[in-house]
């Protein structure tokens, strides 16, 4: 009873996991900590959770903020456990959505900008510019890369890509 | 020019070590490599791939099928090597490639030397069922909580993965603390409990050795029951683990590193590390005669 408390509470803001990931339970037992995703990864994006007590410990995430993903795919592929299912396709890709936050977001006070809209590699699709001006996701297109968050100019970040494992 | 398996035997010691110097290479070399733009080898001890073939830890295998209910087929292929490595071996993994067993013989040698001698130092063979009564809980608790309890307990998996991090992304994780809890203990304790009743690694290796194994042979007849100096069982002293060699009942808990073999040699060359094929010679010190002209027999046939 407590234990499963205190998994859902672990739970409740699962980290974005690299692409192709499980959702969150399945994923914590079958990734055995094998570190061959941090690896291969080109960018430095995926890095393993340290400092954390828990069954996070040694589980690769990233944060999009410092590096994001640029959907190489070079880590499903590598992944022992399928604990990354081995997906080849960008559009397979689903490791979170992007949030737009219109209360700092330039476009909604009065600013031009339009960095994640012309960063993102869905281009036009994942993110489109109502009346050529405010950027609003699709969150069925959007893939949860992350590059949108890296590149957005306010501090912080005005658009947020979560994982789309919540409610696992 | 000597015999090969004799030449082996002799300096058994320093080809384990340099063996255990060259992995610990390797696992500082991959992630290096890595960073430097090549991927063709990737991996730690926890599992490890050269270009497509991909090796795998066989306790994880255990604990893929206890966690998800699931099999995959390409687990038995990556568990493969390790397995038939222990199943002709031994457990050669613990004792030629594991960084953690390496640390472990330094703490252990660190405590011999710095702590005062203990009185009593006992030198005997524990019963079998409690090494694995204590891999079964550990299989049971793992599947009651959903824990992949393994992964954590693994030693050479800690220790290669955190050497990754560090190497890859400039951190190590707070599971190295255990790493060092368990090395402090080891210089206190001096008896290698970790490698020797716990680590579910070994555990799970020792489960592929049967009856034509690779075990240390032991030829009562010349054993010198080495009394010289007043110092007795030099080969028990020379056992990380402070087993009797000379007793059948040292597996599971022996892992062929070959100390006592060694050691050994400089005496009546009693044990010897070998194949037969019909398991070991199942004879103590002092048993009946007939039993002795068997192993006579075998010392001829070899």
């Amino acid at each position: 009873m407590i234990w499963r408390l205190l998994k859902k509470l672990a739970n409740l803001h699962p980290p974005l996991r690299p692409p192709g990931a499980l959702p969150e339970a399945v994923f914590q037992r079958l990734c055995i900590r094998c570190r061959k995703c941090a690896q291969v990864c080109p960018y430095g994006t995926i890095r393993m959770t340290h400092g954390e007590w828990g069954l996070k410990m040694g589980t690769p995430v990233i944060y999009p903020r410092q590096v994001p993903c640029y959907l190489c795919l070079k880590c499903p592929a590598v992944c022992p456990t399928d604990a990354l299912e081995p997906i080849t396709e960008m559009a397979e890709v689903k490791m979170g959505t992007a949030t737009i936050n219109t209360a700092g977001c330039l476009p909604y006070n009065g600013v031009l900008c339009r960095a994640c809209y012309e960063r993102c590699p869905i281009y036009r699709e994942a993110i489109t510019l109502k009346e050529e001006i405010y950027p609003v996701v699709h969150p069925e297109k959007c893939v949860g890369c992350g590059i949108c968050e890296n590149v957005c100019p306010t501090e912080p970040a005005s658009i947020r890509v979560f994982s789309r494992h919540f409610e696992d | 020019m000597t015999d090969p398996i004799q030449h082996l035997n002799r300096h058994m010691h320093r080809y384990r070590r340099v063996c255990q110097w060259l992995v610990l290479a390797v696992l500082v070399g991959v992630p290096l490599l890595n960073t430097s733009g090549i991927h063709a080898v990737a991996g730690t001890l926890y599992s490890f791939s050269i270009g497509q073939l991909t090796v795998m830890d066989p306790a994880l295998v255990i604990q893929g099928i206890l966690l998800t209910g699931q099999f995959a087929f390409p687990w038995l292929i990556a568990a493969a090597v390790p397995f038939l490595l222990a199943a002709f071996l031994g457990k050669v993994f613990c004792s030629w490639m594991c960084p953690f067993n390496l640390l472990g013989e330094f703490a252990q040698k660190i405590g011999e030397k710095c702590l005062p001698a203990r009185t009593r130092v006992r030198f005997t063979n524990p019963p079998a069922y409690r090494y694995w009564v204590i891999f079964a809980g550990i299989l049971v608790i793992m599947t009651i909580l959903g824990v992949p309890l393994m992964t954590y307990l693994s030693m050479p998996g800690l220790i290669s993965g955190q050497l990754s991090d560090w190497i890859v992304q400039n951190s190590v994780g707070i599971e190295i603390v255990l790493v060092g809890i368990l090395l402090v203990l080891e210089v206190g304790t001096r008896s290698r409990f970790w490698c020797k009743y716990i680590c579910p690694v070994g555990a799970t290796l020792a489960l592929a050795m049967h009856r034509r194994t690779l075990r240390v042979q032991y030829f009562p007849q010349k054993c010198q029951a080495c009394r010289v100096r007043g110092s007795h069982k030099p080969c028990s002293n020379a056992c990380p683990f402070h087993l009797d060699p000379r007793r059948a009942d040292i597996y599971p808990y022996c892992m062929n590193c070959g100390e006592c073999v060694v050691v050994c040699r400089q005496w009546g060359r009693a044990l010897v590390l070998g194949f037969t094929s019909h398991g070991r010679t199942k004879i103590a010190v002092g048993e009946s005669a007939s039993k002795t002209e068997r192993s006579k027999k075998e010392v001829n046939n070899e």
